[in-house]
């Protein structure tokens, strides 16, 4: 996908342009799709988070031209979100908002500026410097829209530490980007 | 002012949360307070942004992979309804929230207006207030500020920060709430920014529809659609 087509097709999909949507489907339909699947694994449940997906994309075309950052990156956590809501609606898995947060030890304070930026350091650096196994937890997480427990059993670890693990892998990522 | 070590536990906190829901570990009833606070948040929303950017080179893991042949036809069909033809223009009315939300915009109207009478009040021979519109665009030189007064027509555009002079023009799209976008005109560079909206496209500009500016040859786009990349858009909003 080349970003800057994709921008403008975008920009074109905001003016209700229905042909440049059809032109937008095709170039990035097989990547979105791809995501959908990859999560739902299911491709009929796939094909209808997609669906969805290029409405969201036709109704919120609008809002990308005021966003930032790039447009094959806003595409795919549109497809993302989607398909994790999709999946968590379908796969419940326990709220995580009322437990504490151990984050004892985390590393020194990430700066205050939340500015989005180039990062001085590229993501695949900095997890380079995690331990391999909680890297691997990261990326798949991401990837495979895993719950914690289902890392967990994964990885034959307790929940809790499975928990630690990826919160304190954030942390250390938020620093590593900034340093 | 928090003191240092509780901003610190804050600022991780958020830091941590916003991560969490963009590798998307979180419940859904989770995901749903984190996207609330988002709206409101606005630090808060950035720092989820910030991973969104940082984690996406993670897409390069998903391969592609064919949708079903028929997809793209049911989404056309959820979006447009049935086939390919633009809807009538009384169907496109009765499906119009522009339309509707016009309409209810008028019942308040009514309301308030009786309600006034009602209280003997007399209120200042004023219209109503201008809708406005913020309208930027990314990575864009220009901002631009539009108001649009309800009686007169008339739009004005105040560009904020101008880029350099091209042999371009700039053409103002109207996107309503449904239907399809229509030009509104092309700014002249140097005059007061105004452009008077032909009389059968007033009951256009609503609350709900979007404004939109592009870059197109010198004197306006030649097809009569947007041809050039859209540098600003915003919707129109009651201040």
């Amino acid at each position: 996908m080349q970003g800057d087509d994709i921008a403008d097709l975008i920009g074109r999909v905001a003016l209700g342009d229905r042909r440049a949507f059809v032109a937008l489907y095709n170039q990035t339909g097989p990547k979105l799709f791809s995501i959908c699947l990859r999560i739902l694994k299911d491709r009929t449940e796939a094909d209808e988070a997609l669906q969805e997906v290029y409405i969201s994309i036709w109704q919120r075309a609008r809002s990308f031209s005021v966003a930032s950052g790039s447009s094959s990156a806003w595409l795919a956590a549109i497809a993302r979100n989607r398909s994790i809501d999709a999946l968590r609606a379908r796969k419940p898995v326990a709220d995580e908002l009322d437990t504490v947060y151990d984050l004892a030890d985390a590393g020194p304070d990430p700066e205050m500026q939340t500015v989005t930026k180039d990062e001085g350091r590229r993501i695949d650096t900095c997890m380079e410097e995690l331990e391999a196994d909680r890297a691997v937890a990261v990326k798949r997480a991401y990837v495979e829209g895993l719950s914690y427990q289902e890392l967990a059993d994964q990885f034959g670890v307790p929940l809790n530490t499975m928990r630690t693990w990826l919160r304190r892998s954030l942390l250390k990522l938020r620093e590593c980007m900034e340093r | 002012m928090t003191s240092p070590d509780k901003s610190k536990g804050d600022r991780s906190r958020d830091e941590v949360l916003a991560g969490e829901y963009v590798l998307g570990v979180l419940s859904l009833q989770d995901r749903r307070v984190v996207e609330e606070r988002m709206r409101h948040d606005r630090p808060f929303a950035a720092i989820v942004s910030r991973w969104e950017t940082n984690l996406s080179s993670f897409n390069d893991e998903y391969e592609a992979a064919a949708p079903n042949r028929e997809t793209f036809k049911q989404i056309e069909a959820r979006l447009f309804g049935d086939g390919q033809r633009p809807a009538s223009f009384s169907q496109g009315l009765w499906n119009s929230a522009v339309f509707w939300r016009s309409l209810s915009f008028a019942c308040i109207v009514v309301a308030v207006s009786a309600v006034i009478f009602a209280s003997g009040v007399v209120p200042e021979p004023q219209g109503p207030a201008p809708l406005v519109a913020s309208l930027s665009g990314q990575n864009s030189t220009i901002n631009l500020l539009a108001s649009y007064e309800l009686q007169s027509g008339r739009l004005k555009i105040v560009p904020v920060a101008a880029g350099k002079p091209e042999e371009k023009s700039l053409e103002l799209w109207l996107v309503p709430g449904s239907g399809m976008t229509r030009s509104l005109g092309v700014f002249q560079p140097g005059e007061s920014g105004e452009l008077v909206i032909p009389a059968d496209l007033r009951s256009q500009v609503a609350d709900g529809a979007t404004l939109a500016v592009s870059l197109e040859p010198f004197g306006g786009s030649p097809t009569g659609q947007a041809t050039g990349p859209v540098i600003a858009s915003g919707p129109l909003h009651r201040p």
